[in-house]
């Protein structure tokens, strides 16, 4: 009879054991390559590098793809309320835009829409600048559509920056921040009355906030016409007597006035755009130092709605100063109006003028 | 002789100092046309950019419409704010009462 605690038999365990052990642990030690484990900070760099290098050759649909990867990483790593997915949704915005994916655009705008909510109360500035890049994003796409949606984003655009107006307003200080917003307002209001679909207007304002016409009542045409005037109007006058209060604003009411009556040219109230143009005029005139803002403003014509001047007290400390600007003069597309170029002759001379009939 | 003309016959009677006496009476009522009837209780229409403002900040079932309306009986137009959900549902009553009339 065979004992099985002899040596022969212990060595066969033993190499058993080790064969069974050894492939287990050899692994563990040796470098682990990148797997799609992206849930650490030097992977999710490595994936946003990736998706970057995707998003420049074309492949949006791979570049989707690693940026989602990426955002779930960042959310996973960071927390579901941290600022460092802002950079991330940025990117998957200009992917998807790139797309033409609209629902998921949309999607990921309402996202950047609440975590911003979440994350500014109480930080105005902060929050409106949020509010301010949803709107560049809704104006963009604005550009690419037709239609109802292309009204749809208008809206959207307009509504965020009222909402960005209103988180401004609760401080005083804020207060020479609010212009460069108010006068996009009137812009955005003389893009939906004059370029964009008015077809469903009313609904997609007052009835729902999805890019759905709801039927019900709905105001006409001329009604919205007269709206948008009245709104735009009092948005200037506004902007008017928020720099009527600074030092030394000669030059910066003048050019508001030139912008009313621009507003006045682009609604065909030709009589009232001539008046303001003047009274800028004037007031530049007992300025020693104007000759470069009346030479702007008047030797030459300009494409209206003329992109809003930005003093630079108004602008946001960190946002770019002209992201409002550049996002308008994209829109700059059909009408095509001008703000006429306006000779010494035509302000000297008490006859009524025409405006130049190119303004058109 | 008339009622009417017999107090005017004693209204013209009095004597020419007690006009005075109503001058208080009068400059109290001046002062109260001058003052705006309660701050509290009168308030201006919003502005169509304040309605939008508002508008921009709350839910579609609670987003207002302003109009002018000229009113029934009346050719003055009145600025007239409603829900948007109302006018919707009175628009809605009005075709309904109107198709039942033409049955």
């Amino acid at each position: 009879m065979q004992h099985y605690c002899r040596p022969y038999y212990l060595v066969l365990v033993c190499v058993a054991t080790l064969a069974a052990i050894v492939p287990a642990v050899l692994p563990a030690q040796t470098p682990t390559p990148f797997t799609g484990n992206h849930y650490n900070q030097s992977n999710q760099t490595r994936v946003l590098e990736a998706a970057e290098s995707h998003l420049q050759a074309g492949e949006l649909d791979a570049a989707d793809i690693a940026f989602r990867q990426a955002f779930e990483s960042v959310r996973a790593d960071r927390g579901l309320f941290h600022e460092a997915q802002l950079p991330v949704l940025d990117r998957l915005l200009a992917t998807n835009f790139a797309r033409q994916d609209w629902q998921q655009f949309n999607h990921y705008l309402d996202y950047h829409g609440g975590l911003t909510r979440r994350m500014y109360q109480g930080q105005a500035v902060r929050y409106a600048q949020a509010l301010q890049f949803g709107a560049d994003w809704h104006q963009r796409a604005a550009l690419m559509l037709n239609d109802q949606h292309r009204t749809w984003h208008l809206i959207r655009s307009r509504n965020l920056i009222w909402q960005a107006v209103s988180a401004l307003e609760q401080m005083p200080a804020n207060h020479s921040r609010l212009s460069p917003l108010l006068y996009r307002i009137a812009i955005l209001h003389y893009y939906l009355t004059n370029e964009a679909s008015t077809r469903g207007l009313t609904s997609l304002e007052v009835r729902t906030d999805q890019p759905v016409r709801v039927s019900g009542w709905s105001m006409s045409g001329n009604e919205t016409t007269r709206r948008s005037y009245a709104v735009g109007q009092e948005l200037l006058e506004r902007i008017y007597r928020i720099h009527a209060r600074e030092a030394d604003n000669v030059s910066t009411l003048a050019q508001i006035d030139t912008l009313l009556g621009d507003w006045q040219l682009l609604f065909g109230r030709d009589e009232l755009a001539r008046d303001y143009y003047r009274k800028a005029y004037q007031a530049l005139q007992t300025e020693p130092a104007a000759s470069p803002v009346i030479e702007q403003l008047f030797a030459r014509r300009v494409t209206l709605p003329a992109p809003y001047f930005a003093p630079p007290a108004t602008a946001f400390p960190t946002a770019p100063a002209d992201s409002d600007a550049a996002a308008l003069a994209t829109m700059n597309t059909s009408q095509g109006r001008l703000r006429p170029q306006l000779t010494d002759d035509f302000f000297t001379e008490d006859h009524p003028h025409e405006l130049h009939p190119a303004s058109r | 002789m008339s009622c009417t003309r017999l107090r005017a016959k004693k209204i013209n009677a009095r004597p020419r100092g007690r006009h005075w006496q109503s001058l208080p009476y009068l400059t109290l009522a001046l002062l109260v046309g001058c003052v705006a009837p309660g701050e509290g209780n009168f308030q201006r229409p919003p502005t169509p950019a304040e309605v939008e403002q508002y508008n921009a900040m709350v839910q579609p079932e609670e987003r207002i419409v302003c109009r002018t309306e000229i009113p029934i009986g009346s050719n003055i137009p009145v600025r007239k704010c409603r829900l948007a959900v109302d006018i919707d549902e009175t628009s809605v009553f009005h075709r309904e009462q109107l198709r039942r009339a033409l049955r």
